[in-house]
C-alpha cells in the first residue's frame, strides 16, 4: 500500500483526485491539504506517508518551498509536482529542489498511478513533454558558449583585419547599415562595449 | 518724411550757399584784377607808343627846321601875307600849320624863317614823313591808331578808319584832345572823334610854334578782347563749378542720408518684427560705422533672444541663453519663463509618467487577476472535469475524445495564462520567462530566434514592474517580428548592466517606416511602458531590418 498526500489549494481538484485514487489498488490517500503550511503541520505531527503530490502555486507556502523543507526534514518522502505550469523553469527548479517527478494537472489516472508507483520505488518520473521542457531549459541554463552566425563571423574577421565598415560593406556587397547591425549584434551578444573588446573577447572564446 | 526739411536738402543747400557765392566773389575779383591790369598795360603801351611818336615827330620837325636854309631855298613871303596864317601870339618865324581847305584838307606845314636881310622865307612841307611815323602801327592791334589834332580840333593826320577822307573833315574834341591842349600829358578811357570808346594816351606837341595834340588810341573793344574771352571762360568755369558742386553736394548728401535711410529700413523691419536679415552696409564715416556696428550687434543680440524664445516656443527647454546686459528684461523674462516651463514640463512629464505608470500597472493588475482567475478558477475546474470523465463508465473512444478536448482546453488556458501574466515572471524573473517565451514560440515559426542573456547579480529578476515591462516589450517585439518582419533571424539580448538592464532586439527583416507605421499602438505602448519606468527606448528600422534598444534602470 502506497500512502499518498495531496497538497493543493483547489479543494475541488484534490477531492476529485482523492475520489479517483479510492478506486485504485495499492494507493491510499492519507490526506488532502489546502496549502503547504497545512501539510508541514501534518508532518510535524508525525504524519506518515510515502509520496506527496505537490501543487506549485499555493498561498502561504508554495510547492517549491515545501520541497526544500522535505529535503531537510523528511527526505524519505518522495515528491511529485502536480502543476498547471508547463513552464520548463518550474520543472528545472522542482528537480533542483528534490522532486522526483513532474506532472501537469491534466495528466490522466494511468499516468498518475504510474508516476506514483515509479517514485515510490525510488525512480524518477517525467513524461515525454516534461522531459523536453526540462532539457530545453537545462540547455539554456548551461548555454554559456556564445555563437556567432557565419555572416557575423565573416564580418568580425574583416573588422579584425582593420577594415572600415564601408570597406566591409563593399567587400561583402551589403549595405553599411547591415554591417553596423551585425556589429552591434555581436557587441550585444558578447556583452562588450566596442570593436576592440569584441575582437579580444571573440579571440578568447575562440570564435575567430 | 513727415515733418521738417530733409538732411539731403540741407546739405545741398548749405554746400551751395557756401561755395557758389565764394566762387562768384573770387571770379568777380579775378575779373576786376584782370581788367585793371589790362587797363594799365594798354594805357602804358599806348603812352609809350605816343611818346615815341611824339619824339620822332619833334625830331623830324626839328631836323627839317635846321635843314631849312632861308637863303638858299624857299620863297620870299611878305609879312602881310605871313600874318594871314601866323597866329597872333607867336612870332612870324617858325613852323606854321597851314592845313586848310586850300590844301584839300591834307596836312600842310609852312616853315618860315627870317634871313639876314630881314626877309621872310617860306617853305611848304606836306608831312609825308609824319604820316609815315604815325602809320607805323607796331603794337597797335587792329583798331589802334596814332593821330594829330590841330588847335582848331581838326585832325591833321589821316584817319585809319576813313583813309579815303581827308583828316580835316574830322573834328575831335575828345577828352584826350582837350586835356592835351591844356598842356596835360595823360591817358584815359574816353570817346574818340568817331564816338567810340577807346583807350587813349595824349600829349601836347609843340615844335617851333606848331601846336598839336598827339594821341595814340585803341578801341576798348579790341583791348578788352582777352577780358571778354576770360569772362566767357570764367562763366563757363563758374557754371561747371556750380554744377560740380551741386552734384557733389548731392552725392555727399546721398552718402550721408543713404545709410540713415537704410538704417530706417532696418529699423522698420525690426519694428515690424522681422529680424531675419544681415546688415552688410559699409557706410562712409566713422560715426556711421559705429552706428551700424551697434545696429548689427543689436540685431545679433535680438536674434539670439528671438532664437531663444523660439526654442522656448518649441518647448526646447535645453536651450541656453546668455543675458545681453544687466537691463535685459526680455532675456530675464524669457529665462524665467523657460524655468517655469521647465518646471511645468517636469511636473507634467512626471504626472504623465505616473499616469502612464498607473495605467500600465492597472492593466497589469487586471491581467494578473485574469491570469489567476484562469489558473485558479478555470484550471482546476477543467482538471476536475477530466478526472470526472476518467472515472465515468464510458466507451473508450468517446472517453479519449473527451479527454483530448479537455487537454486542449487546459493547454489553451495555460497559453492564455502565460500570455496574460506568466507566473514564472514573479517566481524566476524576466530572463527565464523570456527564455520560456522563446521556447514556446520557436515551434510556431521558421524564423531563427536567438536569445542571449548576460546575467549579473540580479540573475534576471529586476522587480515586478521592470520584469513585466521587459517581458511585455519582448512579447510585442517577437509578435511583430514573427508576424511582419519576414526576417530569417531574430536576435534578442538581455544584458544586466551596473544599474540598469538593457534589452536589445534585432531582426534582418524588411523593416518599416517608424513614423508612419499604422496601428502603432504597439510601438507607442512599448515607449509608454519604458517611459513610465524612466527608461529609454530607441527604435530604428530600414530595409536591412529593425533594431530596438530598451534600457531600464533597476527598480528602486
Amino acid at each position: 500500500m502506497i500512502k499518498i498526500g495531496i497538497v493543493d489549494d483547489h479543494q475541488l481538484f484534490s477531492s476529485g483526485l482523492a475520489a479517483m485514487f479510492s478506486n485504485v489498488e495499492n494507493i491510499e490517500v492519507v490526506g488532502t491539504f489546502d496549502d503547504g503550511e497545512a501539510f508541514i503541520e501534518f508532518l510535524e505531527k508525525d504524519g506518515e506517508l510515502n509520496v506527496v503530490l505537490l501543487d506549485i502555486t499555493m498561498p502561504k507556502i508554495g510547492g517549491l518551498e515545501v520541497l526544500e523543507i522535505l529535503r531537510k526534514t523528511r527526505p524519505s518522502i518522495k515528491a511529485i509536482m502536480l502543476s498547471m505550469h508547463n513552464d520548463g523553469n518550474y520543472i528545472v527548479q522542482s528537480v533542483r529542489n528534490g522532486a522526483l517527478g513532474y506532472l501537469l494537472k491534466n495528466a490522466d489516472q494511468e499516468e498518475l498511478t504510474k508516476a506514483i508507483t515509479a517514485v515510490y520505488e525510488g525512480k524518477k518520473y517525467f513524461n515525454a513533454e516534461t522531459t523536453e521542457l526540462l532539457l530545453n531549459n537545462m540547455a539554456v541554463e548551461g548555454e554559456v558558449v556564445k555563437k556567432l552566425s557565419p555572416r557575423e563571423r565573416e564580418i568580425l574577421e574583416l573588422i579584425a583585419e582593420g577594415l572600415t565598415t564601408k570597406e566591409i560593406a563593399e567587400k561583402l556587397f551589403i549595405s553599411t547599415r547591415t554591417v553596423e547591425t551585425h556589429r552591434v549584434n555581436m557587441l550585444k551578444k558578447l556583452n562588450v562595449k566596442n570593436s576592440a573588446e569584441l575582437i579580444k573577447k571573440a579571440a578568447e572564446l575562440k570564435l575567430i | 518724411m513727415k515733418n521738417g526739411v530733409s538732411i539731403k536738402f540741407w546739405v545741398v543747400f548749405l554746400v551751395n550757399l557756401l561755395f557758389v557765392p565764394t566762387i562768384l566773389l573770387v571770379s568777380l575779383f579775378f575779373y576786376q584784377q584782370f581788367k585793371t591790369s589790362i587797363d594799365e598795360r594798354v594805357l602804358l603801351q599806348l603812352t609809350s607808343i605816343k611818346g615815341l611818336k611824339r619824339v620822332q615827330i619833334e625830331d623830324f620837325l626839328e631836323r627839317e627846321w635846321q635843314n631849312f636854309e632861308p637863303n638858299q631855298e624857299g620863297q620870299l613871303i611878305s609879312e602881310e601875307e605871313l600874318s594871314n596864317f601866323a597866329k597872333e601870339s607867336s612870332g612870324l618865324e617858325g613852323i606854321h600849320d597851314v592845313t586848310g581847305l586850300e590844301s584839300g584838307g591834307f596836312l600842310r606845314l609852312a616853315f618860315v624863317k627870317k634871313d639876314s636881310e630881314g626877309s621872310y622865307h617860306i617853305r611848304y612841307e606836306d608831312g609825308e614823313e609824319i604820316k609815315k611815323i604815325l602809320l607805323e602801327r607796331t603794337g597797335m592791334g587792329k583798331s589802334g591808331e596814332s593821330y594829330l589834332v590841330g588847335e582848331d580840333f581838326k585832325l591833321r593826320s589821316r584817319s585809319r578808319f576813313f583813309p579815303e577822307r581827308s583828316p580835316y573833315e574830322f573834328e575831335c574834341q575828345s577828352e584826350g584832345v582837350l586835356n592835351a591842349f591844356e598842356q596835360k600829358e595823360g591817358k584815359g578811357i574816353y570817346e574818340d572823334y568817331r564816338g567810340i570808346e577807346v583807350y587813349g594816351a595824349y600829349q601836347f606837341l609843340n615844335a617851333r610854334g606848331l601846336k598839336w595834340a598827339i594821341l595814340s588810341e585803341i578801341d576798348t573793344e579790341e583791348a578788352l578782347e582777352p577780358l571778354l574771352a576770360l569772362k566767357k571762360n570764367l562763366i563757363i568755369i563758374l557754371v561747371i563749378s556750380i554744377l560740380i558742386i551741386f552734384v557733389l553736394s548731392l552725392f555727399l548728401a546721398g552718402a550721408l542720408t543713404r545709410p540713415l535711410l537704410r538704417m530706417k529700413y532696418y529699423l522698420d523691419r525690426m519694428s515690424g518684427g522681422d529680424y531675419d536679415f544681415e546688415i552688410n552696409a559699409k557706410p562712409v564715416g566713422y560715426e556711421m560705422n559705429l552706428m551700424y556696428d551697434s545696429l548689427s550687434e543689436m540685431v545679433a543680440k535680438f536674434k539670439s533672444t528671438i532664437s531663444f524664445s523660439k526654442e522656448i516656443g518649441e518647448m526646447n527647454l535645453a536651450a541656453d541663453y546668455k543675458l545681453i546686459g544687466e537691463n535685459d528684461t526680455l532675456g530675464k523674462s524669457l529665462l524665467a519663463m523657460k524655468e517655469q516651463l521647465r518646471k511645468i514640463n517636469e511636473t507634467e512629464t512626471q504626472r504623465q509618467r505616473e499616469l502612464r505608470s498607473a495605467i500600465v500597472s492597472g492593466q497589469e493588475k487586471e491581467r494578473l487577476r485574469l491570469s489567476k482567475e484562469l489558473h485558479d478558477g478555470l484550471g482546476p475546474m477543467l482538471t476536475h472535469l477530466k478526472l470526472m470523465v476518467q472515472s465515468q463508465e464510458l466507451p473508450t473512444k468517446g472517453k479519449d475524445a473527451l479527454k483530448n478536448v479537455i487537454d486542449d482546453t487546459v493547454n489553451e488556458v495555460r497559453r492564455m495564462t502565460f500570455n496574460l501574466m506568466p507566473q514564472s515572471l514573479m517566481d524566476f524573473g524576466v530572463a527565464k520567462s523570456v527564455q520560456n517565451l522563446v521556447l514556446m514560440l520557436k515551434p510556431l515559426t521558421d524564423i531563427q530566434i536567438e536569445f542571449i542573456y548576460h546575467s549579473g547579480e540580479k540573475r534576471g529578476n529586476f522587480g515586478d514592474d521592470v520584469n513585466i515591462c521587459l517581458f511585455r516589450i519582448t512579447q510585442e517585439c517577437l509578435n511583430n517580428g514573427i508576424k511582419h518582419s519576414v526576417a530569417e533571424n531574430i536576435v534578442l539580448v538581455l544584458t544586466e548592466e551596473e544599474n540598469q538592464v538593457n534589452l536589445y532586439y534585432s531582426d534582418d527583416g524588411k523593416g518599416f517606416d517608424v513614423n508612419t507605421v499604422s496601428g502603432g499602438s504597439g510601438l507607442s505602448n512599448m515607449r509608454a511602458r519604458t517611459d513610465a519606468l524612466g527608461g529609454t527606448f530607441v527604435i530604428s528600422s530600414a530595409e536591412e531590418g529593425t533594431t530596438i534598444d530598451v534600457t531600464l534602470p533597476f527598480q528602486k
